[in-house]
């Protein structure tokens, strides 16, 4: 199992994300592209949809480990899990919910700068995302863009995706687009600014995302407005998550393992 | 019609693509007196229930939206704001993706990026024809529907009726005098001047006038203080010297002629922030012959030239609650004519808010019935050849004023409130545009 370097972490301090690559080897990323395609041609059907008009709406789907066994295995995946863990600077994780968000051949529509936590029903500024790449992603397709150091701001309030749009001024220039490989993750800080233009390539641009906190954290309903996770949330504003709909990763994320994996970073 | 938002619940866009329909048949279709005209009307049997309530599901509306005559509606709602036709292929492919992603997101938690979807159909039918509308109209016109069951006084239009009805003000009462300081002080506190005429000659007459706040214009508001006798307090089923609320009405002596309009009307009036120059008129001897007013008002009244006479209140039918738009233009010898365009556009318009309420309305052209005393009302006698009169307001047919158990429902009172709204608003343009 390979490891994150202190030279790493530091670099994810510094800057709010990291790319790891390979997180997943090529026969990995090609069986969730695969499960992908199936996926979504059953989702089409269930809504009696043709699937190109389907795919020409739909771009985001949460909580699909609840679906398909291929991304739930992704999303219990060792190292990723042990990695988060590692940047949050914990002993266990729980899975706040996964996502896929593609952007498919010449479409998908600008998601504007924005954090992630203001969204959340979250408390603690504890959680990385980590950014699964399926297909290769360059400028052109639509990759993410940071703000290296924007974590370290202040708590912000939500951006509306639809009618607002942060306005760096000057510093825009210090944004950095951060094209990856298939099977390479980008793990950032859900406090980090970041955002995506569309895809304007002729091949698709599919990421598979899982958001991992530490297992503390706890329920605070009022910082965000709707998500689709609120309503799963069986305990009350102010306790920790239970297991019910955020899972914590199982036994092998004791300290001792986690310090085996990120070579003795936690 | 609501924005839509990155959380706006798909009901925002339901109630804007009702309000977009509702409000454009409004503002469009035939005037003339006679039967009450709802726009759901427009759709298939099957539909208007659903259609009254704001409640039918996106499918339904797509369907609605690709017919020929609903097209037409939608774009005569257009012209009327000085819009172009829709781009109705366009709509449709909206619908179509619109649709879509609800369903995924429904079945599996599927979404677009974060409700573009709905935002693009919204942005199409809605945006700039809901932007015109409100800035006309104001914004309450395409607000979302108001269930019936949730629509009742606010507290401070409750707070002001409490306070009214507790003065007997009654032909042998002794409250007029604490009435009529109690209402110059409300009225102080709205900011207008208050003039107190005749108290030499028998119950006085408040003249209150307050400048323009934001808009042009000119509307004059008549009402009184004073109520019929109590008479046999024994055999009403609430007391009559004290308001009660029971069954989703408010029961009291004089709580419909005319202090409930009054409490409605001064709550109203201190929620809004943009208003035209509003001088209202408010006698104490309605019920006894109008001495001091008939003596004083014709005088006063000629003296003015508003963009809008606005009489104590107006009907609604108890048993379905359709609005009775009474409208007219003064003509000579207190004959009645048609309304003019500007009264027939905000006559629309008030039908298009009473939409809202899921009431249909009609058109009735005639000023209130208040020939019960000697002489009438003064203030219907006395307006001037060409005035501009309209009579809302909070009662229905089932208040029984002057009788036993003098009542108005409880759901009005929004409604009229924001029916003032939309009149100050439209005095404003209507001015604006006549100076």
């Amino acid at each position: 199992m390979s490891k994150i370097t202190l030279a790493q972490r530091a670099q994810f301090d510094e800057q709010g994300y990291l790319v790891v690559g390979p997180l997943v080897p090529p026969e990995q990323v090609a069986r969730l592209g695969r499960s992908f395609e199936a996926q979504v041609a059953d989702w089409a059907a269930a809504i009696d949809t043709p699937l190109d008009d389907y795919l020409s709406v739909v771009s985001q789907w949460t909580n699909v480990w609840e679906h398909n066994t291929a991304f739930r295995a992704q999303m219990y995946h060792q190292r990723a899990a042990a990695i988060a863990a590692s940047l949050i600077g914990c002993a266990k994780v729980r899975v706040f919910h996964d996502h896929l968000i593609v952007k498919p051949p010449q479409g998908g529509g600008t998601v504007p700068w924005h954090r992630d936590l203001p969204n959340w029903p979250v408390a603690e500024p504890r959680a990385v995302s980590c950014w699964l790449a399926l297909d290769d992603v360059t400028a052109a397709s639509g990759a993410m863009r940071f703000m290296p150091g924007g974590h370290k701001e202040p708590m912000s309030r939500s951006i509306d995706f639809l009618n607002e749009a942060k306005e760096w001024g000057a510093r825009e220039q210090e944004a950095v687009p951060v094209p990856v490989l298939a099977g390479s993750a980008i793990f950032h800080h859900c406090l980090s600014w970041h955002m995506s233009p569309p895809n304007a390539t002729a091949g698709w641009r599919r990421a598979y995302i899982t958001i991992y906190m530490d297992a503390a954290c706890t329920f605070d309903p009022a910082r965000a407005g709707w998500h689709p996770m609120t309503g799963r949330v069986t305990v009350p504003p102010g306790a920790v998550f239970n297991e019910d709909a955020f899972p914590t990763l199982g036994p092998d994320l004791s300290p001792d393992s986690l310090a085996r994996a990120v070579g003795g970073a936690a | 019609m609501n924005r839509i938002q990155m959380y706006s619940s798909s009901s925002h866009l339901k109630q804007g693509l009702h309000r977009a329909l509702a409000v454009s048949y409004a503002l469009t279709s035939p005037a003339e007196p006679g039967e009450g005209v709802a726009w759901w009307s427009l759709l298939l049997p099957d539909e208007q229930e659903r259609g009254r309530l704001h409640a039918l599901p996106l499918d339904a509306l797509a369907r609605i939206y690709a017919r020929d005559t609903i097209r037409a509606v939608l774009d005569a709602g257009r012209a009327a704001m000085g819009l172009s036709a829709l781009d109705h292929a366009a709509v449709a492919v909206a619908f179509k993706v619109a649709i879509i992603s609800g369903k995924a997101h429904r079945d599996h938690l599927g979404r677009d990026v974060y409700g573009s979807s709905n935002k693009g159909l919204w942005d199409l039918v809605c945006g700039d024809f809901g932007g015109a509308v409100a800035l006309r109209y104001g914004p309450t016109l395409g607000e979302d529907a108001v269930p019936l069951a949730e629509s009742g006084p606010s507290d401070a239009a409750l707070g002001a009726l409490r306070a009214l009805t507790a003065f007997d003000t009654s032909p042998r009462g002794d409250g007029h005098g604490a009435c009529v300081a109690w209402l110059a002080a409300q009225l102080g506190q709205l900011g207008f001047d208050v003039a107190v005429h005749g108290a030499d000659r028998g119950r006085p007459l408040l003249v209150a006038h307050r400048p323009a706040r934001g808009l042009s214009g000119h509307l004059v508001l008549y009402g009184h203080y004073d109520v019929t006798p109590f008479g046999r307090e024994e055999t009403w089923t609430h007391p009559p010297r004290e308001l009660t609320v029971a069954d989703g009405r408010l029961f009291a002596r004089g709580v419909a002629d005319n202090k409930g309009p009054l409490a409605c009307r001064l709550a109203a009036i201190a929620s809004v922030e943009a208003a035209p120059a509003l001088t209202w008129l408010i006698q104490g001897e309605e019920e006894t012959g109008s001495a001091v007013a008939h003596a004083l008002l014709p005088d006063l009244l000629r003296a003015l030239r508003p963009t809008l006479w606005l009489d104590e209140t107006g009907y609604h039918d108890h048993i379905d609650g359709t609005l009775r738009l009474l409208g007219r233009t003064m003509g000579p010898n207190d004959e009645s004519l048609p309304p003019d365009a500007a009264l027939t556009a905000l006559m629309g318009a008030l039908r298009g808010l009473a939409s809202r309420w899921g009431v249909a309305a009609r058109h009735e052209r005639r000023g209130l019935n208040k020939n019960v005393v000697e002489g009438g009302c003064p203030f219907n006698h006395a307006l001037p050849a060409g005035a501009r009169y309209l009579a809302i307001g909070v009662n229905d047919s089932g208040a029984r004023i002057h009788g036993l158990n003098e009542s108005l429902p409880a759901w009005t009172f929004p409604l009229h409130a924001a029916e003032l709204d939309v009149v100050f608003r439209w005095v404003g343009h209507t001015a604006g545009s006549e100076s």
